[in-house]
């Protein structure tokens, strides 16, 4: 009864799966590059593709996605490119993600976007110590990010009832032994 | 669970209470122990405990790279779900903790409740103060912003200061991940492992030689942790309400090369000694204080007699030099200390 189970079980299993993996055999994607300046360019392989397939690459972060060209594999399942960092993109930690028909994100490589360089020598006011340490006095910032915080009603609900249960069966306790 | 049977003794039991042998806790402790000055450690601990599970929880979206970490936070703070809240109890966590450790020291302090045979309670105590202090300055670090990006800064410059002694907060010591990270493991893994260590050494050496008081009345254990257990929700509550009211911001990107912002307040001493002395401060202050605190009860000889011995009136001068330094860190202009 219960190899009966484990068997129907498995079977499950595979058939569940078997629609995904049919779909999207392992896709990757490579560089020989794993950071870029913002407005610069990275080559980058895709491989193992179905044939012929189209995905769109974008670049995942903590907070924004940019969607950025679209890549056809060839007959082998596979394209090569330059591709390009827009310039907009702010500097962080990201997920350049190739993403199918169906939406699925089917292959991904790490990448750190790292800050424009300036577009003309003059851009940067480099003169002399002095003035460059008042270029970089006037960039940097002590006061705090502007923030828009917005909670939904049942965050606001269960913060409300974590302090109400922690602020009354402290006084519980401490009225009990007093 | 609560169920009361009796155990053939005649002594009433609960279900719980025979299992988790809570009869452990029915020993005497003296009986002005259920005042509060005598809480500050346990709510120390209590705030501790808070600490470490808000940081849990805010590790699993905290990225240690110097290119996703400033995100990250913003990202806590604005997608997490409770993100907000739980990093804002996490700070005030921090400032209660920092609070209750020093009015806990300063209370076992001016008893002299260090003298024989609590040396080595003292001593754990003191540990962990110092262990407390670098949580706070690590965990200042990892926000990235600029103050974060300055508190970097002074650990390589501290680390470069003593040489081969501070090689490890420097850049110099590996290639293979970044300063941030290693900080990261600091303030997640290090440091906490470190401290509660201390505190089952402390906690372990406090039943064994008990309360040091003169009160001949005696409690029993389990009405203090009661009471105690009672005092601290009541904090939790007060913490988790300045959560909302006036929850922790982040700050900008950092710009390197410049110093603009001021520590974290329970540091604002150091920053103060640092106007004075330069980086030097930086390191030569925390020295002085926790060696000071260290050396008390092999300094203090003056036995049992009433009469306060120098070692406290040095205690007393030391804070006051303090809590100056705090001041003037507070209301002094912010300075640059180190070519970042």
């Amino acid at each position: 009864m219960l190899r009966r189970s484990a068997s129907f079980g498995g079977l499950l299993v595979i058939l569940a799966t078997a629609p995904v993996l049919a779909t999207h055999p392992e896709a990757t994607l490579k560089s020989v590059r794993t950071s870029a300046a913002a407005g610069s360019a990275i080559p980058l392989q895709g491989e193992k593709f179905e044939a012929g397939q189209k995905v769109k690459l974008a670049l995942r972060g903590a907070l924004a996605e940019y969607a950025l060209v679209e890549a056809t594999a060839d007959g082998g399942g596979l394209f090569s490119m330059q591709l390009e960092i827009p310039r907009d993109v702010r500097p962080g930690q990201y997920l350049l993600v190739a993403i199918a028909d169906d939406g699925d994100a089917v292959a991904k490589l790490d990448l750190t976007v790292e800050p424009a360089a300036p577009m003309v020598a003059g851009d940067h006011e480099m003169v002399g110590e002095a003035g460059a340490s008042h270029d970089m006095e006037s960039m940097a910032r002590a006061d705090d990010l502007p923030i828009e915080r917005s909670r939904a009603g049942l965050e606001w609900g269960v913060i409300g009832l974590i302090i109400g249960l922690a602020g009354g069966l402290g006084i519980a306790m401490v009225r009990r032994t007093a | 669970m609560t169920e009361r049977r009796d155990d053939g003794t005649g002594e009433s039991v609960t279900v719980a209470g025979e299992r988790l042998g809570l009869h452990g806790l029915d020993y005497e402790i003296p009986a002005e122990a259920k005042r509060l000055t005598y809480m500050l450690g346990g709510l120390t601990a209590f705030f501790i405990l808070l600490l470490i599970v808000t940081g849990v929880y805010l590790a699993q979206f905290y990225d240690p790279s110097p290119a996703g970490a400033h995100d990250s936070v913003l990202y806590i703070i604005t997608r997490a779900p409770f993100g907000d809240w739980v990093r804002s109890v996490h700070y005030w966590s921090a400032a209660a903790a920092a609070l209750t450790i020093v009015a806990h020291l300063v209370w076992v302090f001016w008893r002299r409740a260090y003298r024989r045979p609590r040396e080595v309670t003292w001593w754990a105590g003191v540990g962990m103060a110092a262990v407390l202090f670098l949580l706070i300055v690590t965990g200042t670090a990892l926000r990235y912003d600029q103050e974060g990006f300055e508190a970097l800064a002074h650990f390589v410059a501290g680390g470069e200061l003593v040489g081969v002694f501070g090689r490890f907060f420097t850049d110099d010591f590996t290639r293979s991940t970044s300063l941030l990270s290693r900080i990261s493991s600091m303030h997640t893994a290090l440091l906490p492992l470190g401290l509660l260590a201390l505190m089952g050494l402390h906690f372990w050496l406090i039943r064994q030689l008990g309360i040091a008081s003169s009160d001949e009345r005696r409690s029993v254990f389990r009405q203090h942790a009661v009471r105690l257990t009672g005092v601290a929700l009541i904090s939790g509550a007060g913490v988790g309400a300045l959560a909302v009211l006036a929850p922790e911001g982040l700050g900008y990107p950092a710009v390197a090369g410049v110093e603009i912002t001021k520590p974290f307040w329970p540091v604002l001493w150091v920053y103060g000694l640092e106007n004075l002395l330069g980086v030097w401060g930086m390191v030569l202050g925390p020295l002085i204080v926790f060696g000071f605190l260290a050396a008390t009860p092999l300094l203090d000889r003056a036995g049992e007699r009433k009469a306060r011995s120098w070692v406290g009136w040095a205690g007393v001068t030391l804070g006051l030099v303090v809590l100056g330094l705090w001041f003037y860190g507070v209301f002094g202009q912010a300075q640059q200390h180190i070519g970042m």
